[in-house]
């Protein structure tokens, strides 16, 4: 699936959700990507996601549209990374990134393999610095930054994803900003 | 010409809030460019890159989903754990409680007395004795206990007769 095919956003997301498996097939990616970048392990992120979905299938009837559906979904998401990572908190002694992606991995996924190997390096060592600057960053920081910087949300939208007030995604966003440029300037 | 951005304008332009003096600034001058491509490009390649993996996985259908995630679970699990806490809590407050009740129904059933306390009288009527003694010798001294000793030194009537002195 790619995105060429899908339309930007649903028209009326209350009559849309009735359809639901159009609703995992438009926002899964969206979901899924979100997670693993939170979470950094592919098979908790894949198992994550599906829990968000069936979350939201149980409780669409409590949708009312007062979000979008994206915002609605990406709070579910939210939350389900949120207590996913109180529970590894809580179960620390236990091993359970087994999958965490390995930042060479990240490398392979160039969005234009075309591009010269000198080039190619250059991307890959890149996003690498992204995605342990944003590793180190606090759970709320990681949030707002990757809703911010990856789903091109908007503030109001963050703010309705979070449940945090429009001053503090600013806060947080700011803190994240500072932080992630002051590790990539580190790397460079 | 303005002087550069400090660190806190460069995120606060990357975030897009500045005056108008610092987005002419931040476009014009190579320095702070640079310094605003330097973020700005790896997250542009993290986007990319995240989007085109993401956008390659395909989305199962909701039955699937509801299939996948009825897996063989682990029987401690969370939710266990807190139902057993649960339970050994209510236990720790019902068997004290329990044993009360036990306790009191063999009371009045009758089957189990319970020894009463014995009290000797007579230890008790010497000790108040002892006791009202002390009391009476401290009361009766003519002068505190510490300067009885100083008291001897002291010659009395007697004395004075004894040794011829005036009448």
């Amino acid at each position: 699936m790619t995105s060429a095919l899908i339309p930007a956003s649903l028209d009326n997301p209350v009559t849309e959700i009735q359809d639901f498996d159009r609703v995992v097939q438009f926002y899964w990616a969206r979901i899924l990507r979100f997670i693993l970048a939170s979470v950094n392990d592919r098979d908790v992120a894949e198992t994550l996601t599906q829990d968000c979905f069936w979350n939201a299938y149980r409780g669409r009837k409590s949708f009312r549209g007062d979000s979008t559906l994206h915002t609605w979904l990406m709070r579910i998401a939210i939350n389900s990374v949120r207590k996913h990572l109180r529970n590894r908190r809580l179960q620390f002694w236990r091993q359970v990134q087994h999958s965490a992606v390995p930042p060479e991995v990240i490398g392979a996924w160039l969005p234009d393999q075309r591009i010269s190997p000198e080039g190619a390096a250059l991307v890959q060592e890149q996003l690498c610095a992204v995605w342990s600057a944003t590793a180190d960053l606090s759970e709320r920081q990681r949030t707002v930054f990757l809703l911010r910087f990856m789903e091109e949300m908007n503030i109001l939208e963050i703010a309705g994803a979070t449940g945090l007030t429009e001053g503090a995604v600013n806060v947080h966003l700011f803190r994240a900003v500072r932080a992630v440029r002051k590790q990539l300037g580190k790397k460079q | 010409m303005m002087n550069h951005l400090s660190q806190d304008q460069l995120s606060m332009w990357i975030l897009g809030r500045y005056t108008a003096e610092e987005l002419r600034h931040g476009r014009e001058c190579p320095l702070c460019r640079a310094e605003l491509a330097r973020f700005e490009a790896p997250v542009l390649a993290f986007r990319s890159a995240m989007r085109d993996w993401s956008d390659g996985e395909s989305a199962p259908r909701i039955e699937e989903v509801s299939k996948l995630l009825r897996r063989p679970q682990s029987i401690f699990t969370t939710s266990w754990s807190w139902v057993a806490v649960g339970l050994a809590m209510i236990l720790l407050a019902t068997v004290p409680i329990y044993k009360q009740q036990a306790l009191m129904q063999r009371l009045a059933t009758g089957s189990e007395i319970l020894p009463l306390p014995v009290i000797d009288a007579a230890a008790d009527a010497n000790a108040d004795a002892m006791l009202m003694d002390e009391v009476s010798a401290h009361l009766s001294r003519t002068i505190p206990s510490s300067m009885e000793r100083i008291l001897v030194l002291i010659p009395t009537q007697e004395d004075a007769v004894h040794s011829g002195g005036t009448k």
